[in-house]
């Protein structure tokens, strides 16, 4: 009888479980939520920062890919063979929709950052009330703002864009279409005011974006909206004072020597508003978590991939001084046979050490003819490198950070916005010019009167804007800056006409307007018709 | 009762015999009295008793007494249609109570269908079935091979003959495209139970539900058909227990004939001087050929990977009182060195009517799996070499001791003893179920039940690798190890509610249901690589370098409501109607829910008045079915928002700091694939009932097929599953089944049927033509396609390739130079024309879906003797052998070890079909030289079986029976096909069929055992 007591008991139990899952609708249980508290939106802002550097083959903001869409302008040009097709179609101006560098590194990149931010911003919708708003908010105000910094790089490379602020795949994202670029730079301010208005004057580190960064895009945004193509040039003003904020309370400075930004050992410095923030290999592990810029923009006899190369008329142009000598590489170390070449040292394995002398190699001798940029390879080239030296570092994933933003490029945003806006440049607008010309001839910040000065007062407005704009062109020479100021003050076709007839790639097509924007990817109108092209593609 | 009276209105004869009694009755002797009854005690009217040798006689009353004045010394026969005639001798007695057993072949039989049974003349749907009887012949590792051969619309295909492999089964045909096309299996009523461990001898009936009427109950997991199976109970009260041993030994069927190792070390050289290498650099001597061929040395590779396989198995049953319990073992080793499967079973059933209105049910089992590498890949990868590798080479190089390393000629893949010794996989599973339920009869019709199952099923397996031959012990990257843990626990709750009432003319059957599963997995896996040593096999996983960890966890639910309505008016008119709502937890919100309603009709033809009753055709049943079913065929995880932790940032140049992001959307529009289907068929029973026809013509369509839809990068990118598409399969099936002759020494039972099923996708996505399926086209490495393509108006899964025309001769050089060949390479069709041969070129090249099956099952009895034969043919199937392309040599390949191949072409010896080499030597791409037809006809089972005459043996007391048997399984196959065996190809899934890479061949086995009951 107890056996039989038992063997009841149990199927009663298989009765009642049924029962209570009934009233718990068991289905909903199931459906998964990952935002259960801060912490898990922390997480989920770091993961959108993870995506802009995802260790995705050639889907990253640091590795050479993420530059093709921006080889039109006059700094950088490319090997004539190899796998650099991606790379000649734009700096030979015959950009093709096929392009598959630009459609992946560029495109669905940083579709990929708008769907995390927009993911951690549904995140946090889904927390009100649940945690303190404010600190809700601080949090999510990173994802705002990478989702304004994404669609304004996008808007500025292809124009008109599908506008999506969601995650969830329906049957409406086949049809969507592109959005006027009036509607794109809406959402942008929008979600740059929410950054703004959220995020703290200042972060726990360095990589985290802070208030300042946010204004200073926001005076990027509205200096570019005043150009073309939209050319809302009440928008000046706005940026001059955006630019102005930052300058006198952000508590930057400029770091007093050119070289001195580009350290490992000075990562997060205070001329740093907000850069792509890498990692050295010993501490983070491989992966692509590394700068591949380092890799991309070095020259084959230093085992590096030359994805792209200074164009020579660029280089003749550049102004002698610190920072030409430490932005560019002209000449390569190279073993010698010739006993009156100094020599190193090098320890070999078990071996004694030999002596091996070495000689110099100028640009011209180069395999691919061109100087090199090498402002990311950490100051690591001048003690170290020897050309085909097979004892030097194969790994080349520097971990220099990238900046995006830094005090010298708001000094000469603020420049150009304030001479623009107020229909000439001030005295501090040419003060604040000189101080990057000192500073890049290597002269110290404050030495007013030097050589390099241009005089207060001596040029027109619009001379005034070309000296900045070139003057941002050599600063910030491989930062990803160039083009866009190009295609805003619409120099692209005079700054193209400079090339130098020596380049082994010449333009093959006439430049107009057409190739301001970049053609939407072929893979993209296959699935969804309802985007048009950008004309001429 | 009122089964009885039916009985007894069907058989116009048994008036006869009554009339005939009633007028000879005539007083003599004792008057015995008595009641005659059923095993259930149920009292049986109508039962007619009989004086032997006289034709003095009665019958039972209304409550089965019967009064009968006989000799005192007379022998009494009772006969009732339906039950075992009984003899019994009066010895003076003057009260003989009987209880007439019944006879399972002629009675009408109860089938088991969706929650319930049925009388199966009342059965309205198309359902097949099969009895503890017709399994008992057939001694199979798993129940899917009972399936085989038996039931029309049931293709049970063995793609590999490692023991206790799962089995293809398709019940009328594959309905969707990416998802599975199982059948749902219902084991005592557990829904979506695995039948891997089954112990086939358990099982006391099977019913395959094949229409939608039928399957309809099942709803949401009912699109691909239903198999119930119900396992043994014991039912009377006597005890009886039952003892089984067999024995086996299987062997490889047949064998690739393949070079000798001098013949193979010509072959190379050969390629290389048609390639241009000079005498003196050829890779083999003259002299070391012909050492070669002096000693013979060498290696067939089938030696060294084929072994003879070995099964034992022993059985046990007890039957006592309300008391099933069954023990069994067996251990089995297969024809590929390595292999094993092991099983243990255990099972207890309790049935037991605890008090008067409650029946109790307890099933308790236990099932404990062991296998050893038991990996399909793997065995592809060994079988492939097998034939491929070098036959020159020996196993183990004299130099190094070790396994021979892979030279500059033959194969890529690793020496085949290597795989087997050194790569060693074990797998444990244990499944574990206690299944319940209470039956409560409430009255006046009304019936409850409540069922409870838990199955707690773990899965345990290993596997390691030492560093490969190929590669030095110092590189130990390719030393690797892995470990998965899983356990599954789900759990079902059924509560059923049914009526059953009949008034007048109207019987009415209804039952409402209400069900929840759950289920819930986790699983840890870890793996490894790089070794730093390897010299404790599998326990040097510790010291490996590289070390990943997963872990998984998943819970499904799905819980429905649903009911069936039985109808039946004056025994001529049934209906059925069936409906259920789902709810699943995998799909899509808004999506989870869904609807399915099945209904059929069968009018009994017979019954009408007009009906002749000539003993020839004697029923005539005729049904209608139609209805809804679905398939939940996605994972879950595509439906909810997938989140994976990344790698992170790093904030401060110098740590990273862990991020978290969508790594798949929710997709919010996934719902159910949903099959239609129609269903015509026929029940006729012809000369007096001793052979059944059925007919049944179906049409299937399953709507919103789930197909892969891109995403645009700008919404994320990747694929998202969307329903769209469709897909038809229609058919015709026949079966004949009944006794030939039917004496008591001599009885023919035959079972026939044949089945023609025809697929056709009918749609994919938006304008989408056509889906490659199948691996890549290794055999076409410069066009690079799949082997498989499946058309829009067209079956699944056609195969894809060249057409090849033979081999270019020397007079046709200028055609051959066109192409950039030379004479004796292959001629491949260029089909558009444009002078080359390119991805433009590939077309279909094979159909691997059967024209029609077959199935032709006779027991032949014989006083004590037995035979069971089961034929089994499978016709107008195309097989692409890319199992013997691969011993041409050619692309990926290198050098051929076909015999064959001595035969190729040559400028001296132009007649053969089979290139030979040239400086522009291609020898084989995926093309219609491999094409074979693959249709066969197999002896599956040959059983024969002596029953000892015990009754005879007095020195046997307390024995009630011995049997002995001997068996050969797959002991003769017909066919054209070249390869080991046109079923077993290493291929399961129905976009990728006749594709042959070397699959597991079936072995033929050779079985004996013995089963002794007491």
């Amino acid at each position: 009888m107890k056996r039989l007591i038992q063997i009841f008991a149990f199927t009663i139990l298989g009765f009642t479980m049924s029962c209570v899952d009934l009233e718990e609708e068991p289905i909903n249980q199931l459906r998964n939520n990952y935002f259960e508290s801060l912490s898990s939106l922390r997480a989920a802002v770091n993961g959108t920062y993870t995506v802009l550097i995802s260790d995705e083959w050639e889907r990253s903001v640091q590795v050479g890919s993420f530059r093709v869409p921006q080889m039109g302008a006059d700094d950088f040009t490319t090997l004539t063979g190899s796998n650099k097709e991606d790379w000649r179609q734009f700096d030979q101006f015959y950009q093709s929709s096929g392009n598959t560098r630009l459609q992946r590194a560029t495109w669905a990149l940083l579709y990929d950052v708008i769907r995390q931010a927009s993911w951690d911003i549904e995140g946090a919708k889904s927390l009100e009330g649940r945690v303190g708003q404010e600190l809700i908010d601080a949090v999510v105000a990173e994802s705002y703002f990478i989702r304004a910094w994404s669609y304004f790089w996008l808007v500025r490379t292809f124009g008109e864009l599908p506008i999506i602020t969601n995650t969830i795949v329906t049957d409406a994202i086949y049809d969507v279409e592109r959005q006027s670029i009036e509607d794109v730079y809406a959402l942008i301010l929008e979600d740059l005011d929410f950054a703004v208005n959220h995020l703290p004057e200042s972060q726990s580190a360095y990589g985290y974006i802070n208030k300042w960064a946010a204004k200073s895009y926001l005076s990027e945004v509205h200096l570019t909206m005043a150009g073309w193509p939209l050319k809302q040039t009440e928008n000046y003003a706005l940026a001059r004072d955006y630019a102005k904020d930052v300058i006198d309370n952000g508590g930057f400075d400029l770091m007093n020597q050119f070289s001195d930004i580009f350290q490992t050992a000075n990562e997060g410095n205070v001329e740093l508003i907000w850069a792509i923030s890498l990692c050295p290999i010993e501490s983070c592990g491989g992966g692509y978590t590394g700068s591949w810029t380092a890799k991309a923009t070095k020259p084959a006899e230093l085992n590096g991939y030359q994805d792209m190369y200074i164009e020579l008329s660029f280089f003749e142009r550049f102004p002698e001084g610190a920072r030409k000598d430490f932005t560019m590489l002209s000449e390569i170390k190279v073993e010698s046979d010739d006993p009156t070449d100094p020599f190193y040292i090098r320890e070999t394995d078990g071996k004694e050490d030999e002596q091996i002398h070495y000689t110099y190699l100028d640009y011209a001798q180069f395999t691919t003819g061109h100087p090199y940029l090498k402002k990311y390879w950490d100051g690591f080239y001048d003690t170290t490198l020897v050309a085909n030296d097979p004892s030097q570092p194969v790994d080349a994933q520097v971990a220099m950070d990238i900046p995006m933003m830094r005090l010298a490029k708001v000094y000469l945003m603020y420049a150009e916005a304030q001479a623009r806006a107020d229909g000439g440049a001030s005295a501090e607008s040419y003060e604040l010019l000189n101080q990057i010309r000192r500073r890049g001839k290597g002269y110290t910040l404050t030495d007013a009167g030097s050589d390099v000065d241009v005089i207060t007062g001596s040029l027109s407005t619009d001379d005034f804007v070309r000296t900045v704009v070139d003057e941002k062109g050599w600063e910030l020479v491989g930062e990803l800056n160039r083009w866009f100021d190009l295609v805003r003050t619409e120099r692209v076709e005079e700054v193209n006409a400079l090339r130098s007839p020596d380049e082994p790639l010449p333009i093959q097509n006439e430049i107009t307007k057409q190739f301001y924007i970049a053609p939407i990817p072929a893979t993209e109108i296959a699935i969804n018709p309802k985007l048009t092209q950008n004309e001429g593609y | 009762m009122k089964k009885i009276s039916n009985l007894l209105m069907s058989r116009s004869h048994i008036f006869l015999i009554l009339f005939f009694v009633s007028v000879k009755l005539l007083a003599q002797g004792v008057i015995v009295d008595g009641t005659v009854a059923d095993e259930s005690g149920e009292t049986l009217p109508g039962v007619t008793i009989m004086v032997k040798g006289t034709t003095n006689g009665t019958i039972t009353d209304f409550d089965g007494n019967y009064r009968l004045e006989v000799p005192s010394d007379a022998s009494l026969e009772y006969r009732f249609v339906g039950f075992m005639t009984q003899e019994l001798n009066v010895n003076g007695r003057t009260t003989i109570d009987v209880v007439l057993n019944m006879d399972i072949k002629q009675m009408d039989e109860v089938v088991v269908i969706g929650y319930g049974t049925v009388d199966k003349k009342d059965l309205t749907g198309a359902v097949g079935i099969l009895s503890a009887d017709d399994l008992a012949l057939q001694p199979v590792v798993r129940i899917e091979a009972a399936l085989q051969s038996k039931l029309p619309g049931v293709v049970v295909n063995q793609n590999s003959g490692n023991p206790g492999s799962e089995m293809k089964v398709r019940i009328r045909g594959a309905n969707s495209f990416g998802a599975g096309n199982g059948p749902l299996y219902v084991v005592d009523g557990f829904v979506g139970a695995d039948i891997q461990s089954l112990n086939p001898d358990d099982v006391q009936s099977i019913s395959v539900l094949k229409d939608a009427s039928a399957s309809a109950i099942y709803g949401a997991q009912g699109a691909n058909g239903v198999i119930i199976i119900t396992t043994k109970s014991n039912k009377s009260d006597k005890t009886q227990i039952s003892v089984k041993y067999q024995h086996s030994i299987s062997q490889l069927r047949t064998r690739w004939d393949l070079m000798e190792g001098w013949q193979y070390m010509q072959t190379v050289n050969d390629r290389l001087r048609a390639g241009g290498t000079p005498e003196d650099n050829l890779i083999f001597s003259r002299l070391d050929i012909l050492q070669a061929q002096s000693e013979g040395s060498g290696t067939d590779w089938q030696d060294v990977v084929f072994q003879t396989g070995q099964q034992d198995q022993i059985q046990l049953s007890v039957n006592k009182g309300s008391s099933f319990l069954s023990a069994a073992a067996q251990w089995n080793k297969g024809i590929v060195s390595g292999t094993k499967y092991n099983r243990y079973n255990i099972r207890y059933n309790y049935t037991e009517d605890i008090f008067d209105p409650v029946k109790l049910f307890i099933g308790i089992s236990n099932a404990f799996e062991q296998r050893e590498n038991s990996d399909n890949s793997e065995h592809i990868k060994t079988i492939r070499t097998a034939v491929g590798w070098p036959t020159n080479l020996p196993v183990f190089d004299e130099v190094t001791g070790d396994y021979t390393r892979n030279a500059s000629y033959g194969p890529l893949p690793v020496n085949p003893a290597f795989t087997l010794n050194e790569t060693p996989s074990t797998a444990y599973r244990n499944d574990f179920i206690t299944n319940s339920y209470l039956e409560f009869r409430l009255g006046k019709g009304f019936k409850f039940k409540t069922q409870g199952i838990i199955n707690l099923r773990g899965i345990s397996s290993t596997n390691f690798s030492r560093v490969s031959p190929n590669l030095l012990a110092s590189s130990p990257a390719s030393s690797s190890y892995g470990n998965t843990n899983r356990m599954f626990l789900k759990w079902q709750a059924t509560q059923q509610l049914s009526y059953k009432k009949t008034l007048g003319k109207h019987a009415i059957n209804a039952t409402a249901l209400y069900e929840v599963r759950s289920s819930v997995e986790r699983s840890f896996s870890s793996s490894g690589s790089e070794l730093t040593t390897t010299n404790l096999g599998y326990f040097s996983a510790g010291v490996a370098d590289v070390r990943n960890n997963g872990v998984n966890r998943q819970n499904l639910e799905i819980w429905s409501y649903f009911g069936r309505v039985n109808y039946t008016f004056n025994k001529k008119y049934l209906f059925t109607f069936n409906a259920r709502h789902d709810e699943s937890s995998r799909l899509g919100v808004g999506y989870e829910g869904a609807n399915f309603f099945g209904g059929a009709f069968a009018y009994k033809l017979s019954e009408e008045s007009f009906f002749p009753k000539n003993g020839v055709i004697d029923d005539v049943k005729l049904r209608i079915s139609i209805g809804q079913l679905g398939s939940q065929a996605v994972n879950f995880i595509e439906t909810i928002e997938v989140v994976g932790y990344n790698k992170g940032y790093s904030f401060d140049g110098a740590t990273f700091t862990r991020g978290a992001a969508v790594s798949r959307p929710k997709n919010e529009r996934l719902g159910w694939e949903t099959t239609n289907q129609i269903d015509i068929g026929a029940d006729v029973g012809i000369l007096d009932n001793r052979f059944n026809f059925t007919f049944d013509a179906f049409y299937k369509q399953t709507t919103d097929l789930i197909f892969n839809q891109q995403v645009p990068a700008y919404a994320g990118g990747g694929n998202i599953k969307v329903n769209s598409g469709e897909m038809v399969n229609k058919g015709l099936e026949f079966a004949l089944s009944g006794y030939a002759i039917d004496k008591r020494d001599f009885s023919i039972e035959v079972n026939a049927n044949i089945s023609f099923i025809r697929n056709e996708l009918k749609d994919i996505l938006g304008d989408t033509e056509f889906i490659a399926s199948g691996p890549n086209q290794r055999d076409n490495p410069d066009l690079l396609d799949n082997t498989h393509r499946n058309f829009v108006g067209r079956p699944l899964g056609l195969l894809w390739g060249l057409v090849y025309d033979g081999v270019y001769s020397t007079d046709q050089e200028d055609l051959a130079s066109k192409y950039n060949r030379s004479p004796g390479d292959p001629i491949y069709r260029d089909l558009n024309d444009d002078g080359q041969i390119d991805n433009e070129d590939l077309t279909v090249i094979g159909n691997p879906n059967p024209d029609f099956i077959w199935g032709f099952v006779t027991n032949v009895r014989y006083k004590n003797f037995t035979l069971n034969l089961v034929w089994n043919g499978v016709h107008g199937m195309d097989v692409l052998n890319s199992l013997k392309a691969s011993t041409y040599g050619g692309a990926g390949n290198r050098d051929a070890t076909n015999v064959e191949f001595l035969d190729r072409w040559t400028p001296e010896d132009q007649n053969t079909d089979i290139p030979g080499f040239t400086t522009t030597s291609i020898l084989s791409r995926q093309s219609s030289q491999w094409i074979e037809d693959g249709s066969y006809v197999k002896l599956r089972n040959a059983t024969l079986k002596y029953d000892l005459p015990t009754k005879s043996l007095p020195w046997l007391k307390g024995i009630s029976n011995i049997s002995v048997f001997v068996t050969a399984q797959n002991a003769l196959v017909f066919t054209k096909y070249t390869g080991y065996d046109p079923e077993s190809l290493s291929n399961t899934g129905d976009k990728a069929g006749g594709f042959d890479e070397g699959g597991y061949p079936i072995p033929r086995t050779f079985l004996t055992g013995m089963n002794i009951t007491f």
